[in-house]
This record gives C-alpha cells, structure tokens and sequence, in this order.
C-alpha cells in the first residue's frame, strides 16, 4: 500500500542544511496498524505528513498504491483526501461554529455523497460512537475523550482505507486515552489500515508494527510482541 | 519599544494597512468636519454675537409674499431712535463691482458701503487710524489689513489714494483686522454712505428700491418678543399701512439673531453642512471599522504572548501598559500620517470653501476638532480591542453566533456604496455644468468694460474703430454681460393690475446678439431708428407672460411705459446653472449714463495677436483709460469656481474612499480568514478543493454584502438628492448608477475576498492547523 524509498525532507537556512528526515526506506502494507515513536524533532509528524500527502518530501519517492506520489497534482491530493485518508489531530480540529453532525457530515458532502445517504452515514456512525445525544451540540460542549471521539468518526465518514492519527491521545487522560484506542485497534480489524504518531509506549503497542524515529533516521522497525499488552 | 518594534515588523502588512489608511482617513473626515463647523459657526466671534440681530422685511402683495434680508435705507437707524433697547442700528450696501486702481494695477476688492456705527455693531479692532470717522466723511475708506499689506507693502497706508472705477479718488483713512473666515459680513473696503450718495442716485427712503441690509445691537437682556411686537406700529408710523393694507399688501419687520440670520431662508447651507458631516462620518467610520477589525485581529495573535507573560510573572496593570504603548506607538505613527496627509489636502479644501491653509491648521477649533476625533478613535479601535483581549472577550464564540457579528462589514460595505455613489453624482453633474447648453456662445468672445465717462460717452466709436480690426468678427454693446447673473426689472401684459413679475434686463444692440451666436425669432431691433421701447424677450419670459405668440406684443412697466416686442431669443444661462434659468427683457441699447460694455468675438485661430491689438487700439483711441480685456469663458470658469474645485477635491475624496475601501475590505478579509485559518485547514484535510474554500467564503460573504447593498440604497439616494439640489438643472437620478455601484461594490468584495482567501488556502494546511 505504501513504499517510502529514500525519504530526505530538509530546510536550507543561507549555507546550512537542517534535515528532518534521512534516507527513510519502509514499506507498509494493507491493514497494518503501525505506531512511530521517538523523542520530539524526531521527524514523527513530518513523516505522517508526507504520507498523508499534507507535505512533500524533499528527496526520494513515495509510492500509495503503486503510484508515484512524487509532485503529484494538488488536485490528485485532493481525490486521495476525499477517498483514501482520514486524519485525526492531536488537538482534534472539529469546526467550533459546526455541531457534532455537520462536523461529521463535512467529508461527505466534499465526496460528493447525496443528502440521504450522508444521513444515513452518518446515523450508523453517531450510533457506533455511542454520541447519538450529542448530534446537536457543538464541540465545545463536549469533552476532550467525545471530541475525539467526533474527530476519528469524521474521519472514517468516508470510509478510508488508511487513517492518519497524529498523536490522537496526546491531549486527553489514560481512560479517554484508552477508548480511542480500542475504537482504532476495532477500526484496524475492520480492515482500516492506520498509521499514528505517538509517544506513549502502551498505546503504541495497540499497534500492530512499531517503527522508531531518532534524527530523522529509522532506528528500529519491529512488529509488536503483545498485541493486547494494554489490556 | 523594541519587542513592539519586532512585532509590528511581523505584521507589517496588516500595520501599515491599518496605519495608512487611518491616517488618511482621519485627515480628510476632520477637514470636512471643520469646514462644516466653520460653515456652522458663521458669526459666532462676535463678543456681543448674543446682542447682534439682523433686520429682515416680509413684503406680502395679493399674489405672494416674500421675506428678504433686503430693507429699505431708514429701518434700521429707525429702529435705533425710536426703541431704547435697540443700542445701535446699522445699515450696509454691497458695491458689486469695485475695481481699484493703484499704482497702474487693477484690484477688485469686496466693497461696501457702510454707515459710522458700523463697527459699534460688528466688533473690528482698528489698527490704525480712525475708522468711525473715516466712514462718516467723503471719498474715505476703511481697508483691511491684509487689503493694507497686498496694497501698500511695508508703506504707511494711512492717507494713500485708490482710484475707484477710473475716476473716484478714495483716501484711506483706517486700517481693521481682518475679518475671520467665517464672518458673514467679510467686507476688504468700506465706503462711507457720503461716497455712496455723491456717486449713484439712490432711493434712501421709505419707499425703498436700492439692495440695503440692516442690523441692530440690542442692550443686554432685552426681551425681544417684547420688542418684535411694537414693530407694525413702528412700521405704522414711517408708512402708509393702512392704504396698502386696503390694497392687499402689506410690510412687516422682524429681527433674527445674527449666529441664525444666514440660515433663515437658506436650507442649502443647512443640507451642506449636513452633507459635510455626514460625509466626513462616513469615512471616518470607514476606517475605523478597518482599523477596529484589524487592531481586534492584531490582539488576537498576541493573545498567546500576554498569556505566556501572565504566567510568567506579569501584573494585570503591567500587561495592560504593554497593550497601551504598543497602541500608543501604533496611534502616534498614524497621528503623523494625518497630519501629513491634512497638510496636503488643505489646499485644495482651502480653494473650494475659500479658506487659507495656515488659518486651518492653527485655529483653535480646526485643533480642538483634530483632538477630540483622534482621542475617540484611539479610545475605540485601540484601547478598546486590548482591554476586550484582556478580559478573554474575544474568545471565538461558536454555538452562539452574535446576530451583529458581522455588522462593521456591513457598515464598511455600506458605507463604501454610499461614498461611491455619491461621488458619482457628483462627478456626473460637474460634467453636466461643462455640458450645459448656455444659449450662446463664448467662444472666442471677450468683453470690454468702458468704465469711466470719456470711455462709454465714446462708445459708438470706439465700437467702429474695434469692428476694423483684422481677426474681429463682430462687435456688440450692452449695459452688462450675462455671466454673474443680471439685474432686474418689472414687466407685465396690462399697464396696471396683478400681472406683474420680475425679469432679468439688459440693453443690448442687434449686434451683441449676433456676437453671442444668439438664435432671435422676428426682426429683431431696428438699425435706424432710435426707438428705445423696443425689447426682444426670451423664451422663458413668453411662458411666464402667457403668451403664445409674443411677437409685436406689447409688455408695460409699473410706470406705465410700454414696450413693443420685436424679437424672441432662446433662453441662455446669465449666471450659473445653481438657480433656475430666468426669462430676460433686453431693451434696446441706446446713450447710456453709467456703465457700457463692448462684446468683442475674434477669430479664434489669431486669438492672442488679435487681443493684442484691440488692447493697443484702445491704448491708441483713448490714452490713459487701463481698460482690460476679459474672456467670456475665463468668467463663466470664474463663476463655476467653486464647483470646479468641487470636482477636483471630488476626484481626491473619490480616489481616497476606493483605497479606503478596498484597504477596509482586505482588512476584513484578513481579520475574518485569519480567525478561521484552522476550520479551512480543516476542511483541506477533509476533501476540501480550494474552490471549494473559495466558494464557501465567498458565497456567504457577497450574499451579505448585496443585502447590505440593498439597504443602503435609500441612505446614498437621500445624500445624493439633497446635494443634487444645489443646482437648478442637474443630471436625473438614475437606478443605473446604484445598480452599477452594486455591482462594483460586490465585484470589488469578491475580488478582494477572493485574492485574500486564495492566498490563505493555497498554504499548507498544516500550518494553519500545527499551532492551534
């Protein structure tokens, strides 16, 4: 599903050349559930970035799907945002003046979905969250654990095959923490395959694959052992 | 001071922005503030101005009735004799044309006659000589300073001798101050009334006839209703009232306070001040929503930082200081750009409402006026943002969107329709005046005046000598040239009864029509016979007359004599197109004992050496006379002077508000996109296609702003018809212009939005969405 070969991303300053990423090669296939970790500046977002097509490498190729996503056009971008990936922020970016409904209602209507099936969607969805009561209120009405639990249904509205969690739990406590977790482990034996940036060891075992970043180089890239360790 | 530096540095686009064009702003909405106050405080220098009344007559016929500022010689020192409140009474006469000579230069000066308690009454300090007495004896005159100084230079201007009209000598006898920009009464020389008998034969009496205004100086704390109610016994006692009143006529007296008399009957001064603070609210508005909305957007981005200094250790009061200086820094920057900015408008204000620069800017009120609209606006678009910010107001609010939330882009969008449409108009009815048909033409025409004995007792030669000329077409005489508006004469159908009106009059030979291109229906006055009751009317006066076939009618004057009509001539505009075009009687020219004027039309291609010649042919004809040859259109552009200036500062304010405009509608580009630079991260993330974005932003933003539109509609049709008014023939007010402004107005909205919006999408929404 996705090759990254020989991956540089780096900023010239005048003379000086900074990297945040060097020479990273890895494949990724359909329905793995991958955690990166490593210490801030490790270039964990960045990479996230460039596979979620927000950001552009500065060298090396990047395959989705077997096709080259290398200067691909902002309008490709735009089909593969509309139909491949979902994304889920630390900071959960629902739109404060839109209620939970129109905020999960948004990717659809952008996909090009018709009224009543959006509605449909979007009815399963809000049952599956368990935030049927919750349709009508708006995002700062709701906690940190039920923002996010709007963020990671917006994102899967339109069915991704590949979700993008960056630092998904970074802002709420273990129990919320916990909850996304298993929404997104459920997500992924559904056959979503996810990618999250995280820096938490427990929940980095949700995952199925951990891949570590120091300096922007990989420095590990292991299956994980227990699966179930949080648990 | 450094930290502010830097950070206005970061956001130098949005500073200067704001800074520019509320300086601008600021300037052009306190120039026309103030020459609104000093439209409004006309007399008001005055120490009595509370005791200082004007005397105004009501004349009623069975027809009509009519109140006029015009009153007979003898009323007013009438007044002073008969009641003891009236401490003085005072009467004045304006001379029309007062050309001086002096040293072989011509000057024409703003001349009256006045009587010696002149200055008991209008307050002048003199500085030198004696001005009461100057105008109590004959052939004395009383200059201004600045008369004084243009005049005579450093020299004693005491005992100095002008020549007035060619021939009356005039000693000057004192000097006053000059009179401030808003005096009604801004005389440059006073005569005395001595002169003013010994040179015309003036009606001084009862009966009246002659152009006099009156003023009175009550004694303090006079009860004036009191006072009014004795006036138709005083009236009574001077005139027959009980015979007019039989007849249906009646005159009455009535005095009005000085600071109020240049209202009474006058409502364009009123609508013209309104107009000017309307106007100059406007723009001030304008630019301070642009300012508000960005200022609010600046606060917003600093709101981390007070946050970060809060934590650290920083007082409430201290970071409020912070706030203030950054503000104070902010303000100061756009305080010089206006003044800079007012330094460089005021001339051109300066030639439209007559002002001069250095008086505008050093006056006390022009300072108090500057003052207190940069205090305001530092208080509401810089103090007010910071301290909303400090409280945590401007927290993006979300379930509860304000139903005013967006009112400062509906007013600044509303406004901007409103300035443009007016400016429109405006702009349309000044080329409308360049347009308009006269009646004639002056083209190639200038004019002579024969102004003394030797030169109009000449005429008749002087008129042949000229026709010889090379490059001279034709040659024309009459008693006036119809430029600055004519005087006026009674005509009617029958030789007594009710059918009388006034009509402008003029004696013209055959000639001066054929000179003015005038189109003359019949025959036309007679070039043999000396037949001075022959008149050829213009069109205006056939419909005013009643008749439907005028020629070889005939029209009476009050006094019975009658006149055959022997020609029909178009209308033409005998002064400027403010006032209604009215009907004009031309008589027959024939010896005339005042005034003459010779109507020159020259080939226009040999112009110049043509002038020339007629100017020496004068000099040759007439030794010593100074006579000035004058174009036609150089006076009819005189005469429009104001309007021209009109157009020129229109052009600027017009020029002004666009840029105002736009700036403003950027700023709320910026400051609205700014606040939602995360929800159209968002959406990007979420399938969103730029167009997508731009749509959205624009859809919601131009349906508003063509609702806005729509309701400012009658706003700008008021504002555009009250200034219409001023002028008797103006362009019609057409839906076109407010259509066609709507849709700039929602063009330039779109375009704008649309420029901002593109910029802001086409970053990485990652931006947008990693540091909230």
């Amino acid at each position: 599903m996705i090759e990254l070969k020989g991956i540089f991303k780096y900023f010239n300053h005048k003379t000086q050349r900074t990297f945040v990423l060097k020479d990273i090669n890895t494949k990724i296939g359909e329905g793995e559930f991958v955690s990166i970790m490593g210490p801030s500046g490790a270039g964990k977002s960045t990479l996230l970035n460039i596979i979620g097509l927000l950001d552009e490498s500065s060298e090396g190729e990047y395959l989705f799907f077997d096709e080259s996503m290398t200067k691909v056009k902002d309008k490709k971008k735009v089909e593969y945002h509309r139909n491949y990936i979902g994304f889920i922020f630390q900071a959960y970016h629902l739109i404060e003046e839109m209620t939970v409904y129109e905020n999960i209602e948004t990717p659809l209507i952008y996909k090009g979905i018709k009224k009543k099936e959006r509605q449909a969607i979007i009815a399963d969805i809000l049952d599956r969250f368990n935030i049927v009561a919750k349709k009508d209120l708006f995002p700062q009405q709701l906690s940190g654990g039920q923002q996010q639990m709007v963020g990671i249904a917006r994102a899967i509205a339109g069915k991704p095959k590949l979700l993008l969690a960056d630092e998904p739990t970074g802002n709420l406590h273990t129990e919320q923490g916990k909850m996304i977790m298993e929404v997104l482990k459920e997500l992924n034996e559904e056959g979503t395959t996810i990618i999250q940036v995280t820096h938490n060891e427990a929940f980095a075992q949700y995952g199925t694959r951990t891949i570590r970043l120091l300096d922007g180089r990989i420095e590990e890239d292991v299956k994980s052992k227990v699966t179930s360790l949080a648990e | 001071m450094r930290t502010i530096l830097r950070r206005l540095q970061k956001q130098k686009f949005v500073t200067s922005f704001k800074i520019i064009s509320l300086g601008i702003g600021i300037s052009c909405a306190v120039i026309l503030f103030y020459i609104a106050f000093n439209l409004y405080s006309t007399d008001r220098f005055y120490p009595d101005k509370e005791l200082v009344y004007q005397v105004f007559e009501k004349y009623t016929t069975p027809n009509d009735n009519s109140t006029s500022r015009i009153i007979r010689h003898p009323v007013a020192g009438a007044m002073m004799t008969d009641f003891s409140q009236v401490e003085y009474g005072t009467t004045v006469r304006k001379d029309w044309d007062s050309p001086y000579e002096y040293k072989q230069e011509i000057l024409n000066l703003e001349t009256y006659y006045a009587d010696s308690l002149l200055f008991k009454v209008f307050q002048r300090k003199c500085i030198l000589g004696d001005a009461e007495h100057a105008l109590k004896s004959l052939n004395t005159a009383v200059i201004t300073k600045s008369v004084a100084h243009k005049l005579f230079g450093k020299e004693n201007p005491i005992n100095q001798t002008l020549t007035l009209r060619g021939s009356r000598l005039i000693e000057v006898k004192a000097v006053i101050e000059d009179w401030p920009s808003n005096a009604s009464f801004d005389a440059e020389v006073i005569l005395s009334f001595e002169t003013l008998k010994n040179e015309d034969r003036l009606t001084m009496s009862w009966h009246g006839g002659d152009s006099f205004t009156g003023y009175v100086k009550l004694l303090p704390e006079t009860d004036v209703s009191m006072l009014r109610s004795k006036f138709n016994a005083f009236v009574g006692k001077y005139t027959d009232l009980k015979k007019l009143n039989a007849s249906g006529y009646n005159l009455e007296y009535f005095i009005v306070p000085l600071i109020k008399a240049r209202f009474l009957n006058n409502n364009n001064l009123i609508t013209q001040i309104l107009i000017l603070v309307l106007l100059g609210t406007l723009l001030l508005a304008l630019v301070c929503f642009n300012a508000y909305l960005l200022s609010v957007s600046q606060q917003n981005r600093m709101k981390k930082e007070l946050v970060v200094r809060r934590i650290n250790g920083s007082s409430y009061s201290q970071v409020l200081m912070l706030i203030f200086k950054d503000a104070l820094f902010q303000f100061s920057l756009a305080l010089g750009i206006a003044i800079l900015v007012t330094w460089n408008i005021a001339p051109i204000a300066s030639t439209f409402f007559n002002f001069s620069i250095l008086k505008i800017i050093t006056s006390v009120s022009f300072v108090s006026i500057f003052l207190s609209v940069t205090a305001i606006i530092f208080l509401a678009i810089f103090i007010l943002p910071s301290i909303r910010t400090m409280r945590g107001m401007h927290k993006t609010k979300t379930a509860n969107k304000p139903i005013f939330a967006d009112f400062p882009l509906a007013l600044q969008i509303g406004i901007s329709f409103t300035l443009l449409t007016f400016f429109w108009f405006v702009f349309q009815q000044l080329n409308y005046i360049q347009s308009f048909d006269k009646g004639y033409s002056s083209e190639g025409i200038t004019y002579v005046e024969l102004h003394n004995k030797q030169l109009y007792d000449n005429h008749a030669f002087l008129k042949r000598e000229i026709s010889k000329i090379p490059g001279v077409i034709s040659v024309g005489t009459s008693d006036d040239v119809p430029l600055y508006g004519l005087s006026g004469n009674i005509f009617g159908t029958e030789p007594s009864g009710d059918n009388y009106r006034i009509f402008r009059h003029l004696q013209a030979d055959n000639d001066f029509f054929e000179t003015l291109n005038m189109t003359v229906e019949g025959k036309g006055f007679s070039n043999t016979s000396n037949n001075k009751n022959e008149v050829i009317i213009t069109e205006a006066v056939a419909d005013e007359l009643g008749f439907e076939n005028p020629l070889y009618k005939t029209i009476y004057q009050t006094r019975g004599r009658q006149f055959t009509i022997v020609g029909v001539a178009k209308d033409i505009v005998s002064g400027t197109i403010h006032s209604k075009i009215d009907g004009i009687v031309f008589q027959k020219f024939y010896a005339p004992d005042t005034y003459t004027l010779l109507s020159i039309k020259m080939d226009e291609k040999n112009m110049l050496a043509t002038s020339e010649y007629v100017t020496r042919t004068f000099e040759k004809l007439m030794p010593n006379t100074n006579i000035q040859l004058k174009y036609y259109n150089q006076d009819i552009e005189a005469a429009y002077k104001t309007d021209f200036a009109l157009k020129k500062a229109v052009t600027f304010f017009a020029i002004i508000a666009t840029l105002l405009t736009i700036a403003g509608l950027v700023g709320f580009a910026i400051s609205s996109i700014q606040k939602r630079m995360k929800e159209l991260g968002v959406r990007k993330v979420n399938g969103a296609t730029e167009w997508n974005l731009l749509t959205l932003l624009n859809k919601n933003l131009v349906l508003k702003a063509g609702i806005t539109l729509v309701l400012f509609i009658p706003i700008s049709w008021y504002l555009v018809n009250s200034w219409i008014q001023f002028y008797a023939y103006h362009v019609p007010i057409t839906p076109i212009v407010f259509t066609v402004a709507l849709m700039l107005v929602l063009f330039v909205v779109f375009v704008t939005v649309s420029i901002t919006v593109w910029n802001a999408v086409r970053k990485n929404p990652i931006e947008s969405l990693r540091y909230e």
